[in-house]
């Protein structure tokens, strides 16, 4: 027991460090942008004030106009992530049901996660319009891939040892085939699922800047078109912050690895 | 309960399509609350046979039957298995890993709760019922693995090198721990094991199998009682046993003769 509490002293005093090193990178950083603006004599049109960034930030908060953005833009990731996480569990699961179907659809699934999705988006839009069901329709067509070819290896590649622990305590095929192999896969789909929300919301801010009429991204592609460069910079910052939020969520969701036994 | 296997062989394929055996005439009762082990050289052949004994594996030709019904399935209430990598299920916190026999076999929460408390106190580990078996100990998660196959309440127990993974002083505690543990339940126990002191120790019948194929090349009585003391090492009957052992599986002429 002592070995573990001197362990998390240890382990407290290095999270410690590491955050203060990131502080002081952020800090540098800032420091970079306010010599680039002042002795460096930048043009604002290209970095603006940090003061004016921040004057916009609040003054873009307290706006309708970034709350109906917000809204839209995280409408359409979490719909997408919907529709692909359970697309692509559902074809990953009949796949792996036999060597003949994972060996058809395997490749198909690596040659979709490879192509730039991005080509069929002026496609999307003559099909459905530059609304929000375009935005989902991509988004959702770029995470299946990588979900459903995470959760089709998962399947496949389940550790033969608990298969031996099922069959070896009577585990009907049912339970095989939720409580041992299922359960086993977990970890690996769980990571595809985590590369799948990171591609939801790129894919979304994308085509938003593409062709849209709302949604973070949109706003951004219209304020740096119309030069103005600290409002650019005040969406930017917070569609970094939705960023933060959302994948702190996603990994405090997401099940943690469950392996190394020893 | 009683294992008998008759003629039994098992044959590979190879992935070029070679058939390759592995067993061959392997003829074998184990009795009632007997205690065999089964020793050999490595690729011998040993977990297979083990397999075959729990219905993990169909032989090839042959079969195995216990109390005279032949086993085609694995049944953990017939014969349940220790693996030698322990495989709790990682997702599964220790006290649902004691249970999952039973929880397999459609009973009850509160039974499983139950009788899977009962089984991790008979291995000494009920205060960490809750815990996850990557927070345990190599030997303590044998210990939940042997609680696994005992709440099954099995006719016979089969284990594969069940300390092969741990280091010395673990095997020798948990050895000791096992022994009363083993002895106690009075069941048919066949274990593995690639340890010479192991198999003399334990065994009321030492089974040594020939390199691959594996056949039976000796069998060797023990016959000093169970449950012995580790004092039992230090008898002439140890010693003797131990050595022919050694010479059985050290010299390869000695195992020829014993085959033939």
């Amino acid at each position: 027991m002592s070995a573990t509490s001197t362990q998390g002293v240890t382990g407290t005093a290095r999270r410690i460090k590491a955050n203060l090193v990131r502080l002081a990178a952020l800090i540098a950083l800032f420091a970079v942008w306010g010599y680039a603006q002042g002795p460096g004599g930048a043009s604002t049109l290209i970095v603006p004030k940090i003061a004016d960034v921040f004057d916009e930030f609040l003054l873009f908060l307290e706006s309708s106009e970034v709350y109906d953005a917000l809204r839209v833009t995280l409408t359409e990731v979490v719909i997408s992530l919907v529709i692909a996480a359970l697309s692509a569990f559902v074809v990953a699961f009949w796949a792996a049901r036999t060597d003949l179907r994972a060996k058809v659809v395997e490749p198909l699934l690596v040659w979709g996660y490879l192509v730039p999705h991005v080509l069929f988006y002026p496609i999307i839009i003559l099909w459905l319009g530059v609304g929000m069901s375009s935005k989902i329709a991509y988004a959702a067509s770029s995470a299946f891939f990588p979900i459903a070819f995470n959760c089709l290896r998962a399947f496949r590649g389940v550790d033969p040892k608990y298969v031996s622990v099922g069959r070896a305590y009577g585990a009907s095929r049912r339970q095989m085939d939720w409580q041992i192999k299922f359960r086993a896969s977990v970890p690996m789909a769980a990571a595809g699922l985590r590369i799948g929300c990171a591609l939801t919301l790129v894919t979304v801010l994308v085509a938003e800047m593409l062709s849209a009429t709302n949604g973070l991204g949109y706003l951004l592609k219209f304020y740096s078109q119309s030069f103005n460069t600290a409002r650019s910079y005040a969406i930017i910052l917070l569609i970094l912050l939705v960023v933060g939020i959302f994948h702190i969520l996603i990994s405090k969701l997401l099940p943690k690895n469950m392996e190394g036994q020893a | 309960m009683a294992l008998q296997a008759k003629n039994l062989e098992v044959t590979y394929r190879t992935a070029g399509g070679r058939s390759v055996p592995a067993l061959t005439d392997i003829n074998l009762e184990i009795a009632d609350r007997e205690f065999v082990t089964i020793i050999g050289p490595s690729g011998c052949g040993k977990s297979t046979l083990l397999k075959c004994f729990g219905g993990l594996l169909s032989p090839s030709s042959g079969e195995v039957t216990v109390n005279g019904q032949p086993v085609t399935e694995p049944d953990p209430n017939r014969a349940a298995f220790v693996f030698q990598d322990y495989t709790l299920l990682p997702w599964k916190n220790v006290l649902d890993n004691a249970a999952v026999g039973l929880h397999f076999a459609g009973r009850s929460k509160a039974e499983c709760r139950t009788r899977g408390q009962e089984m991790l106190e008979l291995v000494g580990l009920e205060e960490f019922a809750k815990q996850y078996p990557r927070e345990l100990s190599g030997g303590m998660q044998q210990r939940v693995a042997v609680a696994r196959a005992m709440a099954m309440d099995p006719g016979i127990l089969l284990m594969d090198e069940p300390f092969g993974a741990l280091d010395e002083q673990t095997r020798q505690k948990l050895g000791s721990e096992m022994g009363r543990i083993l002895t106690e339940t009075e069941r048919s126990v066949v274990m593995v094991t690639h340890s010479l002191d192991e198999a003399v120790f334990w065994a009321d019948r030492i089974i040594v199998l020939s390199a691959r194929p594996g056949r039976i090349a000796k069998e060797i009585e023990v016959k000093a009682p169970r449950p012995r003391s580790l004092s039992f090492i230090g008898t002439d009957e140890f010693a003797m046993i131990r050595a022919e052992l050694f010479r059985l599986l050290e010299v390869p002429s000695a195992m020829a003769e014993a085959s033939r």
